[in-house]
């Protein structure tokens, strides 16, 4: 064979450079492609486990119905029928947050983007949250007259529901819920502060994993899956924005939960 | 006749109160417990006659709670059910086995399906 003139010398140098960092990026993908796939195969592992919890419950309460009837008084069967009412709607949630997780992960949210003001979003649904519980407060401070991002609305309403949905569950009776809306550094700042437990630093970024529930005894009474955070910061991530949890203003014990969104059009 | 007595034990409080019920109405006395810590509490004071324990409890798992049990009971004394999840593998089958536990129920059970089992272990007791 001939030798190489040092042009095809120069080609195959720079062939063999790239196949080498191809097969790098190949690898790179591939370890992504398998963490993922693991995360799946736990999720619907988890996801089979919190669904029979409900399942049992309502087979059980339907049953027990079923099979006593005419001997059970009035008020127990007034009772049973909470239940069962209460678990579908616990498993309907489940449902919904299996979707919308499912949807996350494999990166395929399909959002309908517009730009919108956040302030009267924001505005909605705390109002929906006053009526919805009346036992708790909840104060919503603005210092923007407007807050203009590009955002898919109904998202944007899921993942703030998921906060102030955590900070009415984790907080007890009469607690106060405070909002705090701003304009900085051209992004779009809400800050949603309540004075339960609060979430330890050491648990602030696993709060964000699939089915993380920290195990102390307040959580443990509450309901949940462990998904409202995941599906928070997955919605807010696909808006180019963040979600942390961080410390309160006044440094008090409670949570505090900060969303950043871009400003539509860079303005600040 | 004296009341025979069972302690359930489960963090799922529907759960729990439907398993109350349905044992009270086969004439049991039910003492209940909402976790781990809790349910052995409740054994050490009241010694019942069979146990139902739910597997993934906070504070104390039900792992934990049928070793103590066994450290001062035989499996032919006091009758020990362990209600399972879905993942329930092999494995931990065999571990409720050499733990000592008298039987194990999967989610989604029956109501039925346990209060026949606690008939069959107490009968004649
Ligand atoms: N406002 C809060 N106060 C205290 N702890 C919180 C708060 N928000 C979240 N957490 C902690 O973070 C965990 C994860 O929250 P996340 O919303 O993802 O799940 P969940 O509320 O447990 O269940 P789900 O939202 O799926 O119903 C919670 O279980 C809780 O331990
Ligand atoms: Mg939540």
């Amino acid at each position: 064979m001939a030798p190489m003139t040092p042009k095809e010398q120069d080609w195959n140098e720079r062939l063999e450079r790239e196949v080498y960092q191809r097969t790098l990026a190949l690898q790179d993908s591939l370890k992504r492609l398998e963490a993922l796939n693991s995360m799946r195969a736990q999720f619907v592992a988890i996801m089979s486990h919190e669904l029979r919890t409900p399942a049992t419950a309502l087979i059980g309460y339907a049953d027990t119905l079923k099979e006593k009837w005419a001997k059970l008084p009035e008020k127990k069967i007034q009772k049973y029928l909470d239940v069962i009412s209460e678990e579908s709607s616990r498993m309907v949630t489940l449902m919904q947050e299996i979707f919308e997780i499912s949807r996350i992960l494999e990166g395929k949210l399909s959002l309908q983007f517009q730009t919108a003001d956040l302030i009267p979003l924001i505005g909605s649904a705390v109002k929906e949250f006053r009526l919805r519980y009346a036992d708790k407060s909840f104060g919503f401070k603005e210092t923007a007259d407007s807050l203009e991002a590009k955002v898919d609305t109904l998202y944007f309403k899921s993942a703030l529901t998921h906060v102030l949905l955590n900070a009415v569950k984790y907080t007890p009776d009469k607690g106060n819920i405070l909002l705090f809306v701003e304009s900085k550094g051209g992004e779009a700042v809400i800050r949603i502060e309540d004075d339960g437990p609060g979430i330890p630093r050491e648990y602030r970024e696993k709060a964000f994993e699939p089915f993380f529930r920290s195990m102390d005894n307040v959580n443990r009474k509450t309901p949940g899956a462990g998904l409202g955070l995941t599906i928070a910061r997955g919605v807010i991530e696909a808006f180019k924005g963040r979600v942390v949890v961080a410390d309160k203003l006044t440094g008090k014990q409670g949570c505090a939960v900060v969303i950043s969104i871009p400003l539509a059009g860079g303005s600040s | 006749m004296k009341k025979r007595t069972v302690l359930v034990a489960d963090d799922e409080v529907n759960l729990l109160n439907l398993l109350k019920d349905n044992l009270e109405e086969e004439g049991y006395e039910v003492f209940t417990a909402a976790d781990g810590e809790e349910a052995l509490k409740v054994w050490v004071q009241k010694r019942p006659d069979a146990v139902v324990l739910d597997i993934e409890m906070p504070r104390m798992n039900g792992w934990k709670v049928l070793e103590e049990i066994r450290k001062v009971t035989l499996s032919n004394e006091v009758p020990v059910i362990l209600i399972l999840s879905a993942y329930a593998q092999h494995e931990d089958i065999q571990r409720g086995m050499a733990l000592g536990a008298n039987k194990y129920l999967t989610k989604p059970f029956k109501t039925r399906a346990l209060v026949e089992t606690i008939e069959e272990y107490l009968k004649g007791k």
